[in-house]
C-alpha cells in the first residue's frame, strides 16, 4: 500500500506564506530556465485562462492583475526537504517525485503501529501540523495499493479546508481505497490521471474514451496497435494490475562547499574563477575519494534577495576539475544569474563509479593509449605508470611492478610463452 | 624482393623473470605409472581423477625434451597440471 501527499501549487503557496500580502492575488511562477514562460499558476490565475507553458506577456494580457513570483528554487527545495524529513520520521519508505508538491510514503506494515488507514492519515496530519499548520490542512492525501492509485486518490480528494460531509473511505482532504475496491475506484477516473503523454490523452478523448472504465473495455491488441507500449501500460494501470511500490530514496550524503563574497560579484569571469575553487574543494573532500562526480548543483544567493540555481547531470562521470568546470560553464551560459551574486554554493549530489576517474592507467593528454595495453600509440609506457613504478622501486628497494612480455606465445611449453619484465 | 616476415621485436630493456616456471613435486604412483597423490605444501593430496594426458617430445637437436603431462583434479576439486620429465625422471607441477 502507498500513501500519496499532494499540495497543488506547492511553490506558490510557499510564496504566499512568505509574503502574506500575496493572499487573494492571482499568482504565477516563471520557469527557472526560461523566464519568459509560465511554469505554474494558482487556481485563481487558472480561472483567468493562465496555463503552464504560456508566454508571460500572454498570461498578463489574460489576467492583468497577475503577480509573477521570483523563482527561488533553493527556498522551495529546502521546504520540500523539511517535509520529506518529517515523513521519514513517520515511515522509513519515502519517495519524492519530480513535482515538489507530490510525495509518496510506503505504508505496508504500519497498520500495527498507527492503526487503520483513516487513523494513519490523521496521525500523519498531526505530524505535519508540527511543521506547519498550512501543510497539515492543505495536504490532499491518497491511500491505495501502489503509487498510481494513491496519486489518483490524492487527486480526487477534496481540499480539507473546503469541508463537506465525509463519505465512506473519504475524510476531509483524504481518500482511502481498499484493494478490493480498487477496480471500481479507478473505473470512474478520467483518462487525464494516466501518466502518459498529453497527446495520448487527447487521442483517447477523440476515440470517445473519457474514463478509465472505457479504456478497460478496449482489447489490449487494439490499444497496443494504436499507442504501442504506452497503450499496454495504460491498460495495466487502468485495470489496477500494475502496482508500483514506493521506493525509498536513500538520502544521499552530498558534498556541499560554499564561498561568501565580501561584495557581490556580477562578472561572469569572477564567478567562474570562484566556481573553479569550489570544484577543487569538493573534489578534495574525503567523501569523494574513490568516486567520480556525476550530479552537481550550483546555487547562489543574489543581491537584493532571491536565489538562483542550476542542476546538471554529467553524461560521463569524471573527477577532472577542468572537465567539470567546462561542463558547468556551459550550463551556466544557458541560464546565468540575473543579478550580482553574494554567495556561491556547489553541491555534489550524485557520484559515479571509481573506474571513471583519472587514474594510474589514464593516458597522457595527446598521447592516446592503445586499447588493452599499457603503452601509448607512440610506443612509450604511460607516464603515470612509469612514475609509480619508480616510486615503488625506491621505497621497496626492489622492483615491484612487472609487465608480462610475450616470448614464444605459441610454444608447446607453457614456461616459454611469457616472461616478466621489470618496469 | 621484400619478404613478408613480421618485424623482429626489440629486446626488452629491463630485467626478465621467468613466468609459469615448473615446480618440482613429489608424487605417488599407481599401478600404471599414473599419479594417485601429490605432496603440496607438505601435505599429501589424493588425486580424484585424471582428466587428460598427453606427451611432448621436442628439441631433439639440442637438449631433448620429453614430458608426459597429466591434467588432474584433486579430491578437493583443485585442477592442476603435472608432468613427468622422462629425461630427468622427475615430476613437476606446471603452472599455466
Amino acid at each position: 500500500m502507498a500513501l500519496c501527499l499532494w499540495w497543488p501549487g506547492f511553490e506558490l503557496e510557499l510564496e504566499r506564506m512568505r509574503t502574506p500580502s500575496l493572499a487573494g492575488q492571482p499568482l504565477a511562477l516563471p520557469a527557472v530556465g526560461d523566464r519568459r514562460r509560465i511554469e505554474m499558476e494558482c487556481a485563481l490565475a487558472a480561472s483567468f485562462g493562465v496555463e503552464p507553458g504560456m508566454i508571460v506577456s500572454q498570461a498578463i494580457a489574460l489576467c492583468p492583475s497577475l503577480v509573477l513570483c521570483e523563482p527561488d528554487p533553493d527556498f522551495h527545495d529546502a521546504a520540500r526537504d523539511r517535509v520529506l524529513e518529517t515523513l521519514r520520521r513517520w515511515s522509513p519508505v519515502v519517495e519524492r517525485s519530480a513535482d515538489r508538491g507530490r510525495m509518496f510514503v510506503g505504508v505496508d506494515g504500519l497498520e500495527r503501529l498507527y492503526g487503520p488507514p483513516e487513523r494513519q492519515v490523521a496521525g500523519l496530519r498531526a505530524r505535519l501540523r508540527e511543521l506547519s499548520p498550512w501543510l497539515a490542512s492543505s495536504a490532499r492525501i491518497g491511500y491505495a495499493p501502489g503509487k498510481f492509485a494513491a496519486w489518483v486518490a490524492a487527486r480526487s480528494a477534496e481540499p480539507a479546508r473546503a469541508g463537506g460531509s465525509a463519505r465512506r473511505g473519504r475524510s476531509a482532504g483524504a481518500v482511502c481505497v481498499a484493494p478490493a475496491g480498487l477496480d471500481a475506484f479507478l473505473a470512474r477516473q478520467p483518462v487525464e490521471v494516466l501518466p502518459v503523454s498529453p497527446r495520448m490523452v487527447r487521442r483517447l478523448r477523440r476515440l470517445g474514451i473519457g474514463r478509465l472504465e472505457g479504456l478497460v473495455r478496449m482489447p489490449e491488441p487494439a490499444l497496443v496497435s494504436q499507442f504501442g507500449a504506452d497503450g499496454r501500460r495504460a491498460l495495466a494501470w487502468a485495470r489496477g494490475e500494475r502496482i508500483d511500490h514506493v521506493r525509498p530514496a536513500r538520502p544521499a550524503r552530498p558534498i556541499r562547499v560554499a564561498l561568501d563574497f565580501p561584495s557581490p560579484i556580477g562578472q561572469l569571469e569572477l564567478l567562474y574563477a570562484a566556481l573553479d575553487r569550489l570544484i577543487a574543494r569538493a573534489l578534495a573532500h574525503p567523501r569523494r575519494r574513490g568516486k567520480s562526480v556525476r550530479g552537481l548543483r550550483v546555487s547562489a544567493s543574489l543581491e537584493d534577495g532571491g536565489s538562483w540555481s542550476i542542476r546538471a547531470l554529467a553524461r560521463d562521470p569524471t573527477s577532472e576539475p577542468a572537465r567539470l568546470g567546462a561542463f558547468l560553464r556551459s550550463r551556466i551560459a544557458l541560464d546565468r544569474p540575473r543579478r550580482a551574486v553574494e554567495a556561491l554554493r556547489l553541491e555534489v549530489f550524485r557520484f559515479g563509479p571509481a573506474s571513471a576517474q583519472t587514474g594510474l592507467f589514464d593516458p597522457r593528454r595527446g598521447a592516446p593509449r592503445v586499447l588493452g595495453s599499457l603503452e601509448t600509440r607512440s610506443g612509450e609506457l604511460l607516464p603515470p605508470l612509469r612514475r609509480a613504478a619508480r616510486i615503488l622501486r625506491l621505497r621497496l628497494g626492489a622492483a615491484a611492478l612487472y609487465r608480462v612480455l610475450e616470448l614464444e606465445p605459441n610454444s608447446r611449453l607453457p614456461e616459454r610463452r611469457h616472461a616478466l619484465m621489470e618496469l | 624482393m621484400a619478404s613478408a616476415r613480421p618485424p623482429t621485436p626489440k629486446p626488452p630493456a629491463g630485467k626478465l623473470r621467468p613466468l609459469n616456471r615448473p615446480r618440482p613435486v613429489r608424487v605417488r604412483l599407481g599401478g600404471a605409472g599414473v599419479p594417485v597423490s601429490l605432496e603440496i605444501r607438505g601435505r599429501w593430496r589424493r588425486i580424484g581423477g585424471v582428466l587428460d594426458q598427453w606427451r611432448i617430445d621436442d628439441e631433439w637437436w639440442r637438449e631433448p625434451i620429453s614430458r608426459a603431462y597429466f591434467s588432474i583434479i584433486l579430491e578437493n576439486g583443485a585442477h592442476l597440471t603435472a608432468y613427468h620429465d622422462l629425461m630427468l625422471d622427475r615430476w613437476f607441477l606446471q603452472p599455466e
